[in-house]
């Protein structure tokens, strides 16, 4: 395997792979940075383009894409409380507060650091044990699924802040608009309202970005009426520790940056679950096993470490059932197995003897990417600092502006934009009365998976129910959300504060 | 300790909001969800499109009885709970506006107004600046997502 590794890496390594790898990565970083575009968009406008390219710089460009738009999204994350993706929507937790504090430039930093550590590490695992890691994937059912998904939820614990209960409240009503639109196993339309509009559901992005870029636009309104004084956004710092990561920093973050690679590797290769959960579950256990974790959600830089780390890495383990099996892990692979086909690889387990050289040349790639994205990223962030230096009532028109179209763009919907407005009244509602939009973001994310889990679990065991405890896996999660329940009860009673510090 | 009282008006916030939840949650369950959701011939539970929606509806009742029997006293609370100042309910109109505008009067004309009154409710003064932001924002936004992004942004169904 080393042998085809390096051969793989004497076809890649050619200027025109490079050159076409690097316009991936930044179109990748500049479309993940504009609210309501995604890499899934970008790499589908760009699949066109690579249909007279060559195999390698076609799919090399596509996978710069794919890495280059998870680092975007964090930047508008960090600068303007708006996630470009809705895999960054993690990053926000920590990384507007740390941009707030005049730390804009670290929270960045940090986040390219995480991203690009979590791509190695799963591009490692992809080519070193996709096969057997994709057909072990697979083995996870509809209970196991609903089992892990439960257990992700007791992240709200975590991302509840000083209310669990409110927390817990903000995240049954995140669960109960998730069910709104067409119900997935029946087909029967639920809370449509005899609106048709209301059959598509919920969108991810327009609730995303009203929940934290409308809310804070409010929020901001309101604090200005009250104290008077300028609009205060992100604060721009000239110290260098606010806007470089020493060694001691990064040394302290390594395993948090590991665990979110972990983590990325293994959730990412379970087709259907996506980064999201992955960044929101590394999120909270970073959280939990900290030793201060009050300090997250006001600008710690391990939370944005945490997010960071694993939302990136499932680039790569996404492509393991992919190669493996054909199976597209998330909807960027999908686009991306059809620009397999174009090019005449034919994802499936016999990828590795019929294209075996172009295969290789995609694991160098995958390197490259990582590296390139790097460089284009600290290059951006340098451009990012002007953007520090704005004053609040110039940038906020813009801001509001620019969520307006890239809600509309998602889905060419004008209704998308209404969902987008309800959703901010509702995110700065929730913000006054105390109640976490983490929590309600994270059971909205997970809320398909969990009903799908559960619903088809249901008709598999026609109703009985011991299905989720007869299965091993499943029973294992099960007992993982038993014991970490407890854990944060008996917490919460001890200390009145489910983080443990006395409230 | 809970805290328990029987005066509604002598409640704290937790117990406020816990009440306001507990009553959307019967309204939910009893009213909307039968009203909203066809059930009718679904025999597997999980077949039953109404199933989770109960069930979590049952779930938030749940925590809003929890939030009224132990919600946090007034002392650890003080903020209460206020109206909503006018400047929000101000910026609020205008957004509603915004988005109900972009499809009679299109892309362009409804940015450029809503831009223009964006700017000058956020304190800018500058007549220059104002202008050459609500025009020249617009027509990088319109480019980039309608030339470059291929988006079909709404031309205004007055003028088409």
């Amino acid at each position: 395997m080393l042998d085809q590794l390096m051969a793989g890496f004497g076809l890649m390594f050619t200027f025109q792979n490079v050159f076409f790898s690097l316009i991936g990565v930044i179109v990748g970083i500049i479309v993940g940075a504009i609210p309501g575009m995604t890499a899934t968009m970008a790499i589908a406008l760009l699949v066109p383009l690579t249909f007279k390219m060559a195999p390698i710089p076609a799919i090399a460009m596509l996978i710069g894409v794919y890495k280059g738009g998870m680092f975007g999204g964090s930047i508008p994350a960090i600068l303007i409380n708006t996630p470009g993706t809705p895999a960054a929507s993690a990053t926000c937790l920590d990384g507007y507060p740390m941009a707030k504090n005049g730390q804009a430039l670290k929270a960045m930093k940090m986040a390219l650091y995480a991203s690009v550590s979590g791509n190695f590490v799963t591009d490692t695992i992809l080519i070193l044990v996709a096969p057997p890691l994709a057909h072990a994937a697979l083995k996870l059912g509809p209970p196991e699924i609903f089992s892990l998904i439960l257990f992700s939820l007791t992240i709200i614990a975590a991302v509840s802040g000083k209310s669990l209960l409110r927390g817990l409240a903000a995240g049954a009503l995140g669960l109960l608009f998730a069910t709104v639109g067409i119900d997935p196993i029946a087909g029967s339309a639920r809370f449509s309202f005899g609106n048709m509009d209301m059959l598509k559901g919920v969108g991810l992005l327009p609730m995303l970005i009203g929940l934290f870029a409308i809310s804070e636009i409010l929020v901001q309104v309101e604090r200005k009426r009250k104290g008077g004084g300028n609009y205060s956004v992100v604060q721009y710092s000239n110290a260098p520790e606010d806007n470089n990561i020493t060694p001691t920093e990064m040394k302290a973050n390594l395993g948090t940056i590991l665990r979110g690679s972990a983590l990325g590797g293994f959730i990412g290769a379970i087709p259907g679950l996506g980064s999201t959960i992955t960044a929101f579950l590394n999120y909270g256990m970073t959280q939990r096993a900290s030793k201060d974790p009050e300090a997250f959600g006001k600008g710690a830089l391990a939370g944005v470490a945490a997010a960071e780390s694993g939302n990136s890495a499932v680039c790569g383990a996404a492509l393991i059932p992919l190669l493996a099996l054909g199976i597209p892990g998330d909807i960027v692979t999908a686009v991306l197995l059809g620009a397999f086909l174009i090019q005449g690889v034919t994802p499936g387990p016999m990828v590795f003897q019929e294209s075996g050289p172009i295969v290789y040349a995609l694991f160098a790639g995958l390197f490259i990417t990582s590296f390139l994205n790097l460089a284009a990223g600290r290059f951006i962030i340098k451009g990012a600092k002007y953007i520090l230096r704005i004053p609040a009532n110039l940038l906020f028109p813009v801001i509001i502006a620019l969520c307006v179209i890239g809600t509309y763009a998602v889905d060419n919907s004008l209704f998308d934009v209404k969902v987008m407005l309800f959703f901010g009244f509702l995110g700065y509602a929730l913000r006054r009365f105390g109640f976490p939009l983490a929590s309600m973001l994270v059971a909205f994310v997970l809320g398909p998976m969990l009903e799908n889990g559960l619903r088809q679990s249901l008709i598999m065991s026609r109703g009985d129910i011991s299905v989720f405890f007869t299965r091993p896996i499943s029973m294992a999660f099960l007992v993982l959300t038993a014991v970490t329940i407890a854990f944060i009860t008996l917490r919460t009673k001890r200390t009145g504060n489910p983080l443990g510090k006395t409230a | 300790m809970p805290q328990k009282t029987f005066h509604v008006l002598r409640w704290n916030t937790d117990q406020k909001i816990g009440a306001g939840l507990l009553g959307l949650c019967v309204l939910l369950y009893f009213l909307i969800i039968p009203r909203e959701i066809d059930s009718s011939g679904s025999g597997l539970v999980g077949l039953n499109p109404a199933f989770m929606p109960q069930l979590l509806t049952i779930l938030l009742a749940g925590f809003s009885a929890l939030l009224i029997i132990f919600g946090r006293p007034a002392e650890k609370n003080p903020e209460g709970i206020r109206p909503f100042p006018k400047p929000v309910w101000l910026t609020l109109a205008f957004l509603v506006f915004y988005a109900y505008a972009l499809e009679p009067l299109g892309y362009l004309p409804t940015t450029t107004l809503t831009l223009a009154g964006f700017l000058y409710f956020f304190g800018t003064r500058k007549i220059t600046v104002i202008a050459a932001m609500s025009i020249s924002i617009p027509l990088i936004l319109y480019w980039f997502f309608g030339k470059v992004m291929l988006v079909m942004l709404p031309v205004g169904t007055l003028f088409s």
